[in-house]
């Protein structure tokens, strides 16, 4: 099999652009915005190299997971942009519903998997990480802003090593393959992007992110830089922000972070 | 998914249209740094205000980063109004190198030209190159790595 485009995908007129192993989806398409390419194309492999997380963190996947980033130039601030990533994590939940569904259908199988949104744009199943969002922006010709929506989700194999757990869609006893959920999210993709509407419809990714977010409610800690902030998850503001109630009723928005939900909450939150 | 009385063509357009209004003050307001519009036209009158305490975040976060609070009261008070002063495009968190322990992008007396990577500013896992406006030299850095900052806070000084 070979990775291609969905039908809604298709249809909106969206590109693709696949390689059978590369280094990052997201440099090849930074490096493309730059040489004046202006979307909407994916960029996809199932076999990445040298791929990155937040802070050049390495993202590990091996031949047979999932790479795929969305470059697209757009004329929005770059705080509406970052809004975007909530759009992205709801159509890869959105797709991974939508495979799982099919494949339960197809093979009777018993299963159940809880899929959730953690913020800002990672997705669990039951618990733990099988997908991660990164999006990176910059300034491209005529003061246009290129946005590299980077998706990589967890099909075949999962780290072991990661300070959180990690899993994959077979290690759920789902043996789908990158193809299927690649297809399947070009078209959640088409959808979600279109419901994000540059931002004008944030409000309604919002709530629909909310309706799917991890520890709602529940204690958070967020270490940013040499910060680190600790009350309760309250919900997310109309910039995406992360709102945290702190035990001495205070509501902090948070832009940036690393997220943990019930580890050290102070006492007065809990 | 109950149909609401109100569900039809032209009351979805107008409750769409009054929801980017009231977006488009939300962001004004935000990037204006007020804490309250008012605007009349057509009959509808709106008001937009929001929450001093909420907006009172930055001491808060103070007290979390003491380093951080350390690199905006070092800075002359009316460097945001210097020509040569670049402000944040956006809230966020700033990042003065690619990643931590590298090279940070820029450092003071370093040439730049136009459109070179002066930091990075991230959002919502979304990293923002924020590129040199001008060709220069950096004569000041006002943030420190790992810091937040807010929209229109001044990052660097180049002349």
């Amino acid at each position: 099999m070979t990775l291609a485009l969905g039908v809604r995908a298709q249809a909106a007129g969206t590109r693709l652009a696949c390689f059978d192993q590369l280094g990052s989806t997201n440099a090849e398409a930074s490096a493309r915005a730059r040489a004046g390419e202006a979307g909407p194309i994916w960029f996809a492999t199932t076999e990445q190299t040298a791929g990155r997380g937040r802070r050049q963190r390495p993202w590990i996947a091996p031949r047979g997971n999932l790479a795929a980033s969305l470059l697209e130039v757009i004329d929005v601030s770059p705080g509406v942009a970052a809004t975007l990533g909530f759009a992205a994590g709801l159509a890869l939940e959105s797709a991974l519903q939508a495979v799982t569904a099919q494949y339960i259908a197809s093979y009777a199988v018993p299963l159940a998997i809880d899929y959730r949104l953690k913020w800002p744009n990672d997705v669990l199943a039951n618990g733990n990480k099988l997908g991660g969002i990164l999006l990176e922006a910059e300034n491209v010709a005529n003061g246009r802003l290129a946005v590299v929506v980077g998706i990589g989700t967890n099909i075949i194999a999962h780290p072991t090593d990661t300070p959180y757990p990690a899993t994959s869609l077979h290690a759920l006893g789902l043996n789908v393959s990158a193809e299927q959920v690649f297809s399947a999210l070009s078209d959640s993709w088409t959808e979600l992007r279109g419901l994000w509407d540059n931002g004008r419809g944030f409000a309604e990714i919002r709530r629909l992110w909310l309706h799917r977010a991890k520890g709602l409610g529940e204690p958070v800690s967020i270490r940013s830089g040499t910060s680190v902030i600790e009350g309760l998850f309250d919900s997310i503001d109309e910039a995406g922000c992360l709102i945290v109630r702190t035990p001495d009723g205070r509501r902090i928005p948070i832009a940036a972070g690393d997220v943990h939900f019930g580890s050290t909450a102070s006492a007065g939150a809990s | 998914m109950a149909r609401q009385p109100e569900d039809t063509p032209a009351a979805k357009t107008k409750a769409a249209d009054d929801s980017v209004l009231i977006r488009e003050l939300a962001l004004l307001l935000e990037e204006t740094n007020l804490t309250e519009i008012e605007i009349e036209r057509s009959g509808l009158r709106l008001r937009v205000a929001r929450n001093v305490t909420v907006a009172a975040t930055m001491p808060a976060m103070a007290n979390y980063a003491p380093a951080a609070a350390a690199a905006p009261a070092a800075a002359p008070a009316d460097v945001s109004k210097h020509p040569g002063m670049v402000p944040s495009p956006m809230v966020g968190t700033v990042y003065v190198a690619p990643s931590p322990g590298a090279k940070p992008f820029i450092e003071v007396g370093s040439r730049v030209s136009a459109g070179d990577t002066l930091f990075i500013v991230e959002a919502m896992k979304t990293m923002n190159q924020i590129p040199s406006p001008r060709a220069g030299t950096v004569t000041q850095i006002l943030v420190e790595d790992g810091q937040p900052v807010e929209f229109g806070e001044p990052l660097v000084v180049i002349e």
